[in-house]
């Protein structure tokens, strides 16, 4: 749908995006992760050709049709003051020369009883709601999100979510989107880019990085009773793999096949509280670029 | 031209209807009107066959028309940009002129809708004539005033893209051609050093005597070739100048 193809971009001396090749495959939710400042919105504006830059980027239509075919929802959508729900949907539907049927629309996303109300007496999971109806008002081949659930609370955020992945499930219409929420990438996306400084530091399927990162790797994490006198601070020892001690837990990386031997292993040690986990992209994240995961459920650079 | 349509019903729609905020601002010269032609009742002006009250209504209407433009558009236009609805709309298919436009448009219904009740009040209360045999005179002044104070607009919002600084730089724009252009106290009122200060640092007194001149004394506005001049002459630079900084900030 949309092939990139070294594209940098430089704001004055500043670089801020740097040979950056991607695709966007059809039908697929493709995700834009990375830090604040990282390039992601920059990339959206390129996409967009709503900034000039350097290198190549080709679209499954014509590029003079790219606002036909392209909706963009910003960052924290900003409503006029006194707008009502039904009147910035009209104007969406006639400044874009739409036949959608605006009633069965709001219908369907929720919104038909608010339809008189003023958009911002809406909640904040209500306004990003009606934020991903409004690109729906042309019916695009492409939409990008850029960082619609930020600000939200998590119940807002998984609505959102289920809204996003109905859109490209029942329209069929290919989504971009940018975050920098781990989860929310790992549930939506197909396809991911992870960017870095303006640069592409890690691309593929969600799927993909987990498996290329671990493998048949899982971890399981118990705790020792103290009584038992050998198996104080990291002298526990298991044939299958590293124990790692963290405060009164003990933490096993192990493969896959060898868990039966591991469980067998570790309730002959008395282990108590035990926990298995297959390694999510949020662990594979953090071990490729070691970044950390801050109390808002953002990366940043620390 | 069917999207500036649309796009301008919708705003002028918004704007009838936050009406609180604006209506302030254009009730103040029917208000000021009403106190003024009391107090000074009968003044007459010196060298001329005029009273003060006979200029009031054609200083009052730029008050009108600076303040839809200069607060009201000045202010929706930079808010607009910093909370990203330009873009917004421009994804759309609407350029920067047409919502720029667009807003504008709607700002103008206000403003004739404020400069009619204004004229309403003067014929009522003061028995104020309309230069009917004129009217074209008028508004090629309305339209001049209009343009000086959007190119004002355009210029300072090249300078600040911040909707809160643009809001104070423009209530002392506002206020400095409302009392220091001869707009509230005619300049006849003034002491003489003020008034030539005025002359050389306020356009808008240029502006306040043509539309005088149009409007009370019903001359034509080729008559005021050298204020109307003045006045186009710095609308152009305001333009210029704002178009060499909105490329200077896009080249950095």
């Amino acid at each position: 749908m949309i092939n990139i193809r070294e594209l940098s971009k430089n704001y004055g001396e500043k670089q801020v995006l740097k040979d950056i090749n991607l695709d966007v495959n059809d039908g697929e939710i493709f995700a834009i992760l990375g830090h604040n400042g990282a390039g992601k919105t920059t990339l959206i504006k390129c996409i967009m050709n709503l900034v000039e830059y350097k290198g190549k980027i080709t679209y499954a239509f014509p590029k003079e049709d790219l606002f036909k075919n392209i909706s963009l929802q910003m960052q924290s959508s900003v409503y006029e003051e006194g707008a009502r729900v039904y009147e910035i949907c009209n104007l969406y539907k006639k400044l874009l020369k739409s036949d959608v049927d605006l009633d069965e629309l709001l219908d369907e996303f929720g919104l038909l009883s608010f339809k008189k109300s003023n958009i911002n007496s809406l909640s904040g999971g209500e306004k990003q709601k009606l934020s991903i109806l409004l690109t729906l008002i042309n019916k695009p081949k492409v939409i990008i999100f850029d960082e619609i659930t930020t600000g939200l609370d998590i119940v807002a955020r998984r609505k959102v979510w289920s809204q996003i992945k109905k859109v490209n499930q029942e329209y069929g219409t290919n989504i971009i989107l940018t975050s920098h929420f781990l989860d929310e990438v790992e549930y939506l996306a197909d396809q991911v880019v992870i960017l870095e400084n303006g640069q592409v530091s890690l691309t593929g399927g969600v799927k993909d990085i987990v498996k290329q990162t671990y493998g048949n790797k899982k971890n399981i994490s118990f705790k020792i009773p103290s009584v038992v006198p050998n198996l104080e601070n990291d002298s526990f020892n298991l044939d299958f793999g590293n124990v790692v001690k963290n405060g009164d837990r003990y933490n096993v990386e192990y493969d896959t096949e060898d868990e039966i031997k591991v469980l067998e292993e570790v309730k002959r040690n008395n282990a108590i509280d035990i926990y298995i986990k297959d390694y999510s992209f949020e662990d594979a994240f953090l071990k490729n670029l070691g970044y950390v995961i801050n109390e808002k459920g953002e990366i940043t650079h620390e | 031209m069917n999207k500036m349509v649309v796009f301008t019903k919708y705003q002028t729609k918004l704007l009838l209807r936050n009406y609180k905020t604006t209506a302030i601002g254009f009730l103040m010269p029917v208000l000021m009107f009403v106190i003024f032609s009391n107090v000074f009742a009968d003044l007459e002006i010196t060298g001329t066959e005029y009273t003060i009250v006979d200029y009031l209504l054609p200083a009052f209407i730029p008050i009108i028309i600076i303040n839809a433009v200069i607060v009201i558009y000045g202010h929706y236009y930079t808010l607009y940009e910093e909370q990203g609805n330009l873009l917004k709309y421009r994804l759309l298919g609407l350029n920067n002129v047409t919502i720029s436009f667009g807003i504008f448009l709607a700002t103008l219904i206000f403003q004739i809708l404020a400069i009619l009740a204004l004229v309403a009040t003067a014929i009522i209360t003061s028995d104020v004539p309309i230069p009917y045999g004129n009217l074209l005179s008028v508004l090629v002044v309305l339209m001049v005033i209009n343009l000086f104070q959007f190119a004002i607009v355009y210029l300072v919002s090249s300078i600040t893209t911040k909707s809160a600084t643009y809001q104070s730089i423009s209530i002392i724009l506002f206020n400095f051609q409302m009392f220091l252009g001869g707009l509230t106290f005619p300049p006849e009122m003034f002491p003489n050093f003020l008034r030539t200060i005025v002359e050389f640092i306020n356009p808008i007194y240029y502006g306040l005597l043509a539309m005088r001149g149009v409007w009370t004394e019903k001359a034509s506005v080729f008559s005021y070739y050298q204020e109307i001049g003045l006045l186009v002459l710095l609308t152009a630079v305001f333009i210029v100048l704002a178009n060499f900084v909105k490329q200077r900030k896009v080249l950095t």
